[in-house]
């Protein structure tokens, strides 16, 4: 039991470790374009980032997500939506 | 989906973010780049999440002040997050009054100006500590008097100035966070830069220090409290925040300590439609007067006791409008006494 509660509150650490601060990255989106992630931030911005994977069940809160930043000017938050391991062709997110 | 970014690769991982979520839904923002929203299966909290970061946004780039030691940002910055700033400033002054509303420089001098510019960079040591390095440099500052002038440029003072955030509760309607500094100004320039006074047959030639005003630097190293509260309500996009600083001044190698300075304000931030902003804030200013060391006479170094030390309030008004990653202000100084 004591193990498992040091277990715990590592994993509870490095949890919220990792949800403090994103992780910047360089990459070729779905359009050819390089992007940058940290440019947002930068210039102020707000990114919403969704991974899915392409299935019905799956897309219902990026749909919900979406609808709620479309309220907003589109120059000051972002949406963006990566396949959750990157296993898709840009063109199955695409549909 | 209309305007979305979309991508397939494995260096966007939801790892990052800890445990993976089909879906999980992230969001980040500011300078920070500080996540606000880290749900897996979910997207409610979404909004209030979004309204956070707009304001977070907006309110972490404000400067406390806008003289060169309280340019320092109140931001703290993540590791491995850091920011530059430079910043230029230009003075040209034609009119300075004492308590009895006397012109002084009508009496020392026709013109007083400044080329400054100051730099800055931040950057974050650890979640919660930032070190912010600031340096200035004179182009041109001057005293234009109608039988003499002076003029020096070069560079002024050394600024080491570390923050650390305390505490930073959030809760479903409210976020707190208070911020404290201490910094030390080391003096880099001169400040006993001189000026020909007169040449004697006998003596030679005679030379009298600059007045202070004309030196790149007081010369002192002087050491810096700062403290900073804030609280925002994310829902009603509204802010309030406070901030003060003081600076205790040292004595300098003349013998001169120039006054200790004060200031504390309050601030009331709301985000306006369209991107502007609008943000009121309320100064109190306390300067003391130039004292001497035991045997120092300030005459002898252009010094006017009478001319030194200040107190004032303002109320300044700003607003701000934010566009493509820039943000315009338009402000004014309001002197309440």
């Amino acid at each position: 039991m004591k193990k498992l509660i040091i277990v715990l509150a590592i994993a509870s650490s490095v949890l919220s470790y990792g949800q403090s601060t994103a992780t910047d990255f360089t990459v070729t989106n779905c359009d050819g374009e390089s992007y940058n992630l940290f440019q947002e931030p930068d210039a102020g911005n707000v990114v919403v980032i969704a991974w899915v994977m392409p299935c019905a069940s799956c897309i219902a809160d990026p749909v919900t997500a979406f609808s709620v930043t479309k309220e907003y000017d589109p120059e000051k938050v972002k949406f963006f939506i990566a396949d959750d391991y990157a296993d898709h062709e840009c063109s199955v997110i695409q549909t | 989906m209309g305007d979305v970014k979309k991508f397939s690769s494995e260096l966007i991982s939801m790892s990052d973010y800890g445990v993976d979520g089909m879906p999980k839904i992230v969001v980040l923002g500011c300078k920070t780049r500080k996540v606000f929203f880290n749900e897996n299966s979910s997207s409610e909290g979404i909004k209030d999440a979004i309204d956070l970061a707009l304001v977070e946004c907006a309110t972490s780039g404000i400067i406390s002040d806008d003289k060169k030691i309280e340019d320092i940002n109140l931001t703290i910055y993540p590791n491995p997050v850091s920011q530059d700033l430079t910043s230029y400033q230009f003075i040209s002054s034609h009119l300075f009054k004492t308590n009895n509303n006397k012109d002084t420089v009508s009496i020392i001098s026709d013109t007083l100006r400044s080329d400054y510019l100051f730099f800055r960079t931040d950057y974050g040591l650890s979640e919660k500590l930032t070190m912010s390095v600031a340096l200035g440099y004179f182009l041109d500052k001057s005293i234009v008097n109608r039988n003499e002038s002076y003029s020096v440029s070069g560079v002024s003072d050394l600024i080491l100035f570390p923050r650390y955030n305390v505490f930073n509760f959030k809760k479903e309607n409210h976020r707190t966070e208070l911020t404290l500094g201490l910094g030390l100004k080391l003096p880099i320039g001169s400040h006993t830069d001189s000026s020909l006074l007169v040449t004697n047959p006998i003596f030679g030639d005679i030379y009298a220090y600059n007045p202070p005003i004309a030196q790149l630097t007081n010369g002192s190293q002087d050491a810096m409290f700062y403290a900073f509260i804030f609280r925002t309500y994310p829902k009603k996009k509204f802010s309030v925040f406070a901030n003060s600083l003081f600076i205790k001044k040292a004595f300098n190698s003349l013998g001169e300590k120039f006054g200790d300075y004060s200031s504390m304000s309050v601030f009331f931030s709301k985000s306006l439609p369209k991107n502007f902003g609008l943000t009121a804030q309320l100064k109190y200013e306390h300067v003391g007067e130039i004292e001497a060391a035991h045997g120092v006479e300030l005459v002898n170094y252009n010094v006017e006791l009478e001319s030194t030390g200040l107190s004032k309030m303002l109320f300044v008004p700003q607003l701000s409008y934010s566009k493509n990653g820039f943000t315009y202000f338009a402000t004014a100084d309001l002197p309440l006494f």
